[in-house]
């Protein structure tokens, strides 16, 4: 794109933001580097090459071998280095996939030195001091070309039917788990993609781990939400927690209920909620789908964080709602109807088309329709003022089609009801015509008042009585 | 009951009459009327009537001297503009009109008023053209939506006309009513239904007799009686909510009540009321109101004598708008529901249910149970969003000299990208 054609675009206040970058290469990042001069990596016999009672030394040499870094910023420095040790890597997931009896005891300390080896470094810090993640592209991972085989190395590992959690709870440990969790973090989305899988399993194998884990990704969502604001992984985390409260037993733990209101419901509030919503509201409903006495304080918490500036994130909280409702119970229902429908009422009657859009299609929803008829004695009253008056406000031709819709779904519902509701509507509007045309009157009066005093104080400097004329 | 022969004129006015009949027995026959059965408020109204052996002989005031002579004249249009329309329940032919298709139109039309914010004569004309069109014509049901709506449109016209409504525009009836017709469509069933009607040249006479107009003619004479007062209080008694103007409406869009005259209608549905009222305030012990309730009730059948309705075809209207009340008053769900149409912007289309987005979830983990990989693992490799082809031939090309050992089928795995709204 010629420097002109930028330009242009940037004096454009409509053209995306896309339009103004150029189309650069991706931008790779990376806090690996090695010094010059270390020792170059020597190539190693194949494992399939040699006999069975050698393979555990050699698998242990090449694991060491593994444990060496390289610097991927620069692409032309040790590709003889970088080669070997991606064979390597390759061999070795083969290794592990096709071998029986390779994970002896012995073994699992170097494979977890080799994978702390390679993927526990401290992140660099974003390319982009303006990153937003909804609009930008990530910085990705440099050292991808090996990582990606660490980490389908690890998967594999931990997945395989020889791995016996009993060795290894003795090298994952709470260290371990530690500073795996800090690379949630990763700007990278195919890191934190395989981070999340390994994650999940070490926390499906490692029982004596899982309220440790528990309660690190609780100390990280809070600080997500009350510090930072910036975090890349919520999403991942919050899909494994996802599967982690789909196999909640019942009755729930107390703790498991506290993290919902403390943690979950916060997570709400956050900006850039839409990174993780998707994940989130299906925490959300999963949590419902087991207790769903936890319906009131949910949707109590949901309507407390309502956005009040956020259209977008408002448009997201109707779609949870409906989700929400989707799934709840009838007497559930009628704890949390009258606030709720207030603030349904409320964006119905919002001037942000899309918000009054989503709120109205909860109409189209037969099981919801069906619980409106259920009560509908209490919801249509507080819901058909904002209908009536902004069927006559409205200035968008969707909204009016779908206004009217919701007016007629209400009639069909119960006339009766709909008849009183329109009369005391209007009887509600005539008297407020009323009021306003005394209140101008008053003022009129007052004004009238004051003209009139003003020639009372020219009378009083001239010595004549002062009269009060009221008209 | 004896009926009085014919009587026309102004003469009407000093030969009608009522004598108050109070008795001991009339006033505990009244306490005896019971509210439950529609039936039974139907039986013991008439046998009500007999019972005060109604003739006919009041000084009626010079005030009523206008309403009557209106009453006169539109008693003798009324068949002009009667309907008459008899609908079956139901058929095999699936282009046939039923008494169902026919009520839901109407009430398509009662909210289509209120939307517009119209009086209800245009309600009622309305309905008066579409009923008297199907009665005239054979109409499909394919149809229906079109012909009720241009009767709609041609109503208000029509209202607009006689000052009844202000010019209302409607250019997007077609639209809102969701008959699945053009504005073009409408335009040319309006004159259809005009033709056929004779709307035109009816029209320098006046706007056709509904309902409607004998009600407002039976209110102003009850309210320009003696009895005006208390016609009020017991009306308003028996009200529950909506007014009679309200009611009336749900009377004639349902159907059963199609075949009476409007008349008919409009009075049997003003003594039921009356009878509601009756019973809410009756329940008190004051000779004096229980004699003055009864002359109201004479004063009704005075009305009815005038109208030339007899007391059979009284009670089965009676019948008919009683059942009509009651489900109205029961605020069950309507029977006949108009099929919308919901029409998103592209937008909200996107992105409805947030948890539509997921791609596969991870496998459940069982809170006191080891997890177990199964056989088949879900995912392996991630390839870059869809976004950057060119990385992602990058990646594709790094991932083939590996690929051999990874898991053949890799899964795309794209992360969860929020695009950015336009």
């Amino acid at each position: 794109m010629s420097a002109s054609g930028a330009f242009v675009d940037r004096i454009d206040p409509w053209g995306s933001k896309a339009s103004l970058k150029k189309k650069k290469k991706k931008s790779q990042g990376s806090s690996r580097y090695r010094n010059a001069g270390e020792m170059e990596l020597q190539a190693l016999p194949y494992l399939k090459d040699v006999p069975s009672n050698e393979q555990e030394e050699l698998f242990i040499r090449k694991l060491r071998q593994c444990c060496v870094a390289f610097d991927f910023m620069d692409p032309v420095t040790d590709l003889k280095g970088k080669e070997i040790k991606r064979n390597t890597l390759s061999e070795l997931v083969d290794y592990i996939t096709t071998g029986r009896g390779v994970l002896t005891e012995p073994v699992y300390p170097e494979i977890i030195k080799m994978i702390s080896a390679n993927l526990f470094r401290t992140l660099p810090p974003s390319e982009n001091p303006d990153f937003d993640p909804e609009e930008d592209d990530p910085t990705l991972e440099a050292s991808w070309p090996h990582l990606q085989f660490v980490y389908e190395f690890f998967l594999r590992f931990l997945e395989s039917t020889d791995f016996q959690p009993a060795i290894g709870k003795k090298v994952i440990d709470q260290k371990f788990v530690l500073q795996l969790l800090d690379l949630f973090d990763s700007e990278d989305p195919r890191e934190r993609d395989f981070l999340k899988t390994v994650l999940h399993r070490i926390y499906g194998k490692f029982l004596g781990l899982r309220a440790f884990i528990r309660k690190q990704i609780n100390n990280i969502f809070l600080r997500f939400v009350y510090e930072t604001e910036h975090f890349n992984g919520v999403g991942e985390l919050l899909e494994i927690l996802g599967s982690i409260i789909n196999g909640f037993a019942l009755p729930l733990k107390a703790e498991h209920k506290q993290f919902l209101v403390k943690v979950l419901i916060p997570l709400h509030k956050v900006k850039c909620l839409g990174l993780y919503h998707a994940q989130l509201a299906y925490c959300v409903v999963q949590f419902l789908e087991k207790d769903p006495t936890l319906t009131e304080p949910v949707i109590q918490g949901l309507l407390k964080y309502w956005p009040k500036t956020c259209s977008q994130k408002e448009v997201m909280f109707l779609g949870e709602i409906e989700e929400i409702l989707d799934v709840i119970e009838p007497t559930q229902f009628v704890k949390i109807q009258e606030p709720l429908f207030r603030q349904i009422s409320r964006c119905v009657a919002s001037h942000h088309f899309q918000v009054a859009e989503r709120a109205l299609y909860f109409w189209n929803n037969e099981y919801i329709m069906s619980l409106i008829e259920e009560n509908n004695s209490v919801i249509m009253p507080i819901v058909f003022p904002s209908l009536y008056r902004m069927s006559k406000e409205h200035w968008n031709q969707t909204i009016i089609a779908l206004l009217y819709n919701a007016l007629k779904s209400f009639m069909e519902m119960n006339s009766k009801l709909f008849d009183e509701l329109t009369a005391a509507y209007k009887a509600e509007r005539q008297r407020e015509v009323k009021r306003k045309k005394e209140r101008e009157e008053l003022w009129q009066r007052l004004s009238e008042l004051e003209v009139n005093s003003q020639s009372n104080k020219e009378q009083q400097l001239n010595n004549k009585e002062p009269q009060l004329i009221f008209k | 009951m004896c009926l009085i022969g014919e009587v026309r004129g102004p003469c009407l006015a000093h030969s009608c009459g009522v004598t108050g009949v109070v008795t001991e027995g009339d006033i505990s026959r009244m306490d005896l009327v019971q509210p439950d059965s529609y039936l039974a408020q139907t039986q013991d109204f008439t046998q009500l009537v007999e019972s005060l052996n109604i003739t006919m002989e009041q000084n009626l005031s010079d005030a009523m001297l206008p309403a009557l002579k209106q009453l006169e004249e539109a008693i003798a249009m009324e068949d002009t503009f009667v309907t008459n329309l008899e609908l079956p329940s139901s058929g095999n032919d699936k282009n046939l009109i039923t008494d169902g298709i026919r009520d839901g139109s109407a009430h398509v039309l009662r909210c289509l008023k209120v939307w517009y914010d119209l009086p209800s004569d245009v309600l009622f004309v309305a309905i008066n053209y579409m009923d008297r069109f199907l009665s005239k014509m054979k109409v499909q049901a394919r149809h229906m939506a079109c012909v009720s709506v241009s009767s709609f449109s041609l109503a208000v016209q029509q209202v607009a006309l006689h000052g009844g409504c202000p010019e209302t525009d409607l250019k997007d009836l077609a639209l809102i009513s969701q008959s699945k017709c053009t504005s073009g469509d409408l335009q040319r069933m309006e004159s259809i239904i005009a033709l056929k009607l004779d709307v035109n040249r009816v029209s320098a006479c006046g706007l056709p007799t509904t309902p409607l107009s004998f009600l407002r003619l039976y209110h102003s004479l009850f309210i320009s009686s003696e009895l005006g007062v208390l016609f009020q209080k017991t009306l308003s008694a028996g009200a529950q909510g909506p007014d009679i103007w309200q009611r009336l409406e749900i009377v004639v869009c349902d159907s059963k009540c199609s075949t009476f005259r409007p008349s008919v209608i409009a009075l049997v549905l003003l003594c039921s009321q009356l009878q509601a009222g009756v019973e809410a305030i009756g329940s008190q012990d004051d000779p004096a109101l229980c004699a003055q309730l009864v002359q109201l009730i004479s004063f009704a059948v005075c009305l009815q004598k005038i109208s030339q309705i007899s007391a059979a075809s009284f009670s089965i209207c009676l019948e008919a708008v009683n059942d009509v009340m009651t489900k109205y008053n029961a605020q069950s769900q309507m029977p006949h529901r108009q099929r919308l149409v919901w029409k998103l912007s592209h937008r909200t289309r996107r992105l409805l249910r947030p948890i539509d987005r997921l791609a596969a979830q991870l496998p459940t983990i069982e809170e006191h149970k080891q997890f177990a990989v199964s056989e088949s693992r879900q995912r392996s490799g991630s390839v870059s969003s869809e976004e950057s082809s060119e990385s992602e031939k990058e990646e594709s090309c790094n991932q083939k000299e590996g690929a051999h050992m990874l898991q053949d089928g890799v899964e795309d795995m794209r992360w969860f990208k929020i695009k950015s709204y336009q």
